[in-house]
């Protein structure tokens, strides 16, 4: 029986396939095995070492924007992917395909449904797919569309792939994973027993994230004399990153280290390191959890933030619900002027510390870990994927009576009342949550399930550095949602970045990076934090002169909300000329805002001769907001009855048109039935 | 009914002779205005108490806070009633073997149908984003845009005489036969024909956003059309004012009629505050028959003046909402659809509403003017 496996790019999605193609064989010998996968992946180099011919179509990933020269050659060489993928399954003819997901297993995936359709359906290639994250990406939900039959990881995808025939396999581990003993692979590398062995690595590629924390934190770690770090660079390389080199550069500058420090590209014997090893620092692909997990090693797990889907994130928050491992979330602060995420080496060095200190902690993950992956995942596939190929149904001949790895997972309830987030936007915003993200930033299993402040902080955060505006603009909300303080300084710089827009973007009106909907939030997020200082004035004085109108009127209600709760600058003189000048602004809405701002802030005097000016305007909110900055006033000068302008304010009133365009309505009987309602509530719940 | 039964007695002469007065195209005409009206207004209450009792009824997300200010809760998929009615009415007043009104009338039923599955996911799913997908509605409007541009333009079912049936008509140009010019589109009169239906139903769907507005702005370029249906299917009056004529389409002057009347009786209830709004099965429905009468009429560029109101509500919210909000991440519109932005800057719905009509009768004046100015 031919069959191709398909997915790459990188190593967490080669793995796992090299070891459905080992179960493959181990069930069935006669079995041919085929490859497809990118040229630029791993597979070149693990495929050819697994003796399994490899054949290629081109694939790169799905941009962000829908519309972008990024998708058009998204486009094209998806297309192109497709015909030589045809193309490979003509010539092999294979019986089933096994697919890991990914963008690199999409040509192959598509394709059977290509040559389907020019056979009119009498060629069917059935394909299974394996998801290994807990959040399925974008390529993955299209390709179980597709795919005959579905196997996940983590239960909790189950919900996520609308599949008939889903269902919890596990993660395949090669053989060569079996565990090694501790004792032994201490003595292959030449480790004390009771040495504290810490393994740091970011992955294949390599991480910057972690690397830099990694060196950012050894000198606080340099004081353990008994400390053994062994840490894996990557070799990436990289315009924007060079893994080798930059941490070598960053090496040089920090004064102190453990003793016993070694770095290197790439850890060839990770298995025996895992092994030997005390702590694990790692990503949270899905790959390299698994690693650790297999192991029952503690890990420390640092997730790549704003992937598709905040998969790895998904992935760590996943186990480490189970207590099986440690998480640090990665932030994002600016580095020589740009937006990175980072994590701080003195937070990643007291984290290391307090697991090494504490061994009891470190056998609760490990217990936990070893329980979070069982090692049937490779042949449960493998006997599915031969019965795909043979057209049988699938029967499940497992004589094991263990259960697999979700169903110890506590039952996805989703609480009926609100809890977490959407109870916080429902009493900090007054909205329900769905008004208040359009494009929900945290999707709602994670709204209902969690309690947790530092997730919504951190994935608020992370959003910053999001590279679409939408994605951008509901991080602001989050972090002003979650009163963030830390974050004050992003905010800032946000609504200060002065990066233009893409050309077509400006020729059709857009101005800057940061677009007017996040410069707008970004100032409205400033009330929520609450925060007076010089820098956050600094921003008001520029969002005053901001070129959008609405970024213009939500420094105006700022500037009023702040006088109204008392904090107020002390030397404020330069910002009430802004409002004032102001209130001859091109734009209405910004016009009653400052009207409206200034009855807080301006001397009587001013205000009077402005709002004279607007006594007889034709636009009712101008008239509206100019009784409302005078109520401002008389409420600022409530004791002081002496003020000589108190008559020529009659004197004005006097020639105001009251003329009103707007009326709000108002239906007494849906009052009525409204308080009625509120009363039979209120009586059954008490 | 009542036309085939007076057409059958006329035709065994005597005092019968006089019944011929019924099946005059004015006769029926103002009779079926007088029939939906009537219709409508008696019928709404317990179409209205139905759509209450069915759960129908707008937007159940923002029940609590607003209720005692707005309007939210109001009974939706009124439309069903102006469907009906107009319905009735052309089964007593129609002559169903007119090609014209099949066609018409094909739009009404698919396009009042399409409405009302959205207008019912949506109520069933709780919010706006719980209907018909864009995309899907997109491509059932361009299919019937196909179908009927196909129907209209092959030689053995288009009803148009052959020498114009690809041909457009535009304002202040006569056509050929009075010395002017025909424009023809050859095969691309079928991709033409699906664009307007699509532009137009979307249009009309669009502009529903306050009480009465779709029902008044789209009553006066119905009329519009009707009236140039009953010009270019009489003899004397094609040759007086120029236009070719086109035997039969005048049976569209009692579709609008009864469409007139449903409009009307419509407002009696929908006027502010409403007490039911059409909802997709209305605009969609209305949308679509007018886009049809556009298009039998072949008056398309016409409606670059008679729907004028829809044109910039339309290029409005093309240029606020996927460029401004969506593409750029800013307003370029205080608020679109366009009539809202009026509410943002102080201006009562009653009044936008009445402000609306008005423009609305001014360009539908206009373009009757047209009728001369050539």
């Amino acid at each position: 029986m031919k069959i191709v496996l398909t997915g790459g790019g990188s190593g967490g999605h080669v793995s796992p396939m090299l070891a459905v193609a080992d179960a493959l064989r181990e069930l069935d010998p006669t079995v041919k095995l085929y490859y497809i996968g990118i040229k630029s992946g791993l597979e070149t180099e693990l495929v050819p070492r697994a003796n399994i011919p490899l054949k290629f179509a081109p694939a790169i990933g799905m941009p962000a924007s829908t519309v972008s020269s990024a998708m058009a050659r998204f486009m094209i060489t998806l297309l192109g992917g497709i015909l030589a993928a045809a193309g490979h399954l003509i010539v092999i003819r294979p019986k089933a395909i096994v697919a890991s997901g990914g963008f690199a297993s999409a040509p192959a995936v598509f394709a059977t449904v290509f040559l389907r359709t020019i056979t009119f359906g009498i060629w069917r290639i059935p394909v299974y797919l394996h998801e290994q994250n807990a959040v399925p990406g974008r390529m993955n939900s299209a390709a179980a569309r597709i795919a005959r039959q579905v196997g996940v990881v983590h239960a909790i995808s189950l919900d996520r792939l609308r599949h008939a025939l889903n269902e919890v396999v596990g993660y395949p581990v090669r053989a060569g994973f079996a565990k090694v003993e501790r004792a032994e692979a201490r003595k292959q590398l030449g480790i004390p027993d009771d040495a504290e062995y810490v393994v740091v690595t970011g992955g294949s590629q390599g991480a910057r994230t972690v690397n830099r924390a990694m060196v950012d934190a050894l000198p606080f770690l340099a004081d353990r004399p008994n400390l053994h770090v062994i840490h894996s660079t990557g070799a990436m390389v990289a315009s924007e990153y060079n893994a080798v080199a930059d941490t070598q550069l960053r090496l040089e500058s920090i004064s102190t280290r453990p003793e016993h420090y070694t770095v290197t590209d790439y850890l060839h014997d990770m298995p025996t390191h895992l092994a030997a090893a005390d702590l694990a620092v790692v990503r949270g692909g899905a790959g390299s959890l698994v690693e650790v997990c297999t192991q029952g090693l503690p890990a420390l797990v640092i997730p790549k933030a704003n992937l598709p889907g905040d998969s790895q994130v998904a992935n760590a928050r996943e186990l480490a619900q189970r207590g099986a491992v440690e998480l640090i979330y990665e932030e994002p602060a600016l580095q020589e002027g740009v937006l990175l995420e980072v994590v701080s080496g003195q937070r990643l060095a007291d984290k290391i510390i307090e697991l090494l200190d504490d061994s009891g902690r470190r056998s609760e993950l490990s217990t936990a870990a070893s329980k979070a992956f069982d090692r049937r995942a490779a042949s449960r596939i493998a006997k599915r994927v031969i019965a795909l190929g043979k057209r049988v149904q699938a029967i499940d001949v497992e004589n094991d009576t263990s259960t697999s790895s979700a169903e110890s997972l506590p039952a996805n309830t989703i609480p009926q009342t609100p809890t977490g987030l959407r109870r916080l936007v429902e009493q900090r915003m007054g909205v329900r949550y769905e008004h208040a993200f359009d494009h929900g930033p945290i999707r709602d299993w994670e709204l209902t399930k969690l309690d947790d402040l530092a997730y919504y902080r951190y994935r608020g955060a992370a959003l910053l550095t999001h590279a679409h505006w939408l994605m951008r603009n509901e991080g602001i909300k989050l972090i002003a949602l979650t009163g963030h303080h830390e974050q004050l300084g992003l905010v800032l710089h946000i609504l200060t970045d002065r990066t233009p827009a893409p050309k077509l973007h400006r020729m059709l009106g857009g101005d800057f990076q940061q677009v007017g909907f996040v410069r707008r939030n970004a100032i409205s997020a400033l009330s929520f934090l609450g925060i007076v200082n010089d820098e956050v004035r600094n921003a008001i004085v520029a969002a005053l002169g901001d070129p959008y109108y609405e970024a213009r009127s939500a420094a105006l209600k700022l500037i009023r909300s702040m006088s109204e709760s008392g904090h107020w600058f002390t030397n404020s003189a330069r910002l009430v000329e802004l409002v004032h000048d102001c209130t001859s602004d091109s734009n209405l809405e910004v016009r009653w805002e400052a009207l409206h701002t200034l009855g807080y802030v301006g001397r009587p005097e001013d205000v009077l001769n402005v709002n004279r000016e607007y006594a007889l305007a034709g636009n009712t909110p101008l008239r509206e907001s100019v009784l409302r900055s005078y109520h401002a006033l008389l409420d600022r000068f409530e004791n002081d009855e002496t003020q000589p302008w108190r008559s020529q304010l009659s004197d004005d009133l006097d020639h105001f048109a009251i003329t009103s365009l707007a009326f709000y309505p108002h239906f007494p009987l849906k009052e009525r039935y409204l308080t009625l309602q509120r009363r039979i509530h209120e009586e059954a719940s008490a | 009914m009542i036309y085939a039964l007076t057409d059958f007695l006329a035709e065994q002469g005597g005092i019968w002779d006089t019944l011929r007065v019924l099946n005059y195209i004015s006769t029926r005409s103002i009779a079926a205005v007088i029939t939906t009206l009537l219709l409508v207004i008696f019928f709404a209450p317990r179409v209205i108490r139905m759509l209450y009792l069915a759960g129908q009824r707008d937007s159940h997300r923002d029940f609590d806070e607003h209720l005692a200010k707005s309007k939210r809760g109001t009974p939706t998929m009124g439309g069903v009633l102006i469907i009906g009615s107009i319905m009735i009415s052309l089964l007593l007043w129609g002559d169903w073997t007119n090609g014209y009104l099949w066609a018409v009338i094909s739009a009404l039923l698919i396009f009042g149908f399409l409405g009302a599955v959205d207008d019912i996911a949506k109520v069933r799913g709780g919010s706006a984003e719980a209907g018909v997908s864009r995309r899907a509605k997109l491509v059932i409007q361009s299919l019937y845009g196909l179908v009927l541009g196909s129907l209209l333009f092959l030689p053995n079912t288009t009803p148009f005489p052959l020498e114009i049936a690809d041909t457009i008509g535009i304002p202040f140009i006569k056509p050929l036969e009075y010395g002017g010019l025909n424009v023809h589109l050859s095969f691309f009169y079928v991709p033409f024909v699906a664009f307007v239906v699509v532009a137009v139903s979307n249009a009309v769907n669009l502009i529903d956003g306050l009480d009465g507005l779709a029902a008044g702005t789209t009553l006066l370029p119905v009329a519009v059309y009707g009236f140039f249906a009953y010009i270019l299917g009489n003899h004397v009056w094609s040759e007086y004012f120029l236009y070719s004529f086109q035997p039969g389409v005048h049976e569209l002057v009692v579709f609008v009629a009864a469409v007139v009347g449903a409009l009307i009786g419509f407002l009696w209830y929908n006027g502010y505050p409403a007490q039911v709004f059409m909802g997709d099965t209305g605009s969609l429905a209305l949308g679509g028959t007018l886009a049809v009468l556009i298009v039998l009429t072949k008056q398309e560029l016409l409606f670059l003046i008679a729907g004028g109101v829809f044109l910039y509500v339309n290029a409005t919210h093309v240029i606020g909402d996927r460029i401004g909000i969506n593409m750029l991440g800013r307003r370029i519109f205080y608020r679109t659809p366009i009539h809202h932005s009026y509410e943002h800057l102080g201006v009562a719905e009653t009044k936008v509403v009445l402000r609306f009509w008005i423009v609305s009768l001014l360009l539908a004046l206009l373009a009757l003017a047209t009728l001369k100015l050539r």
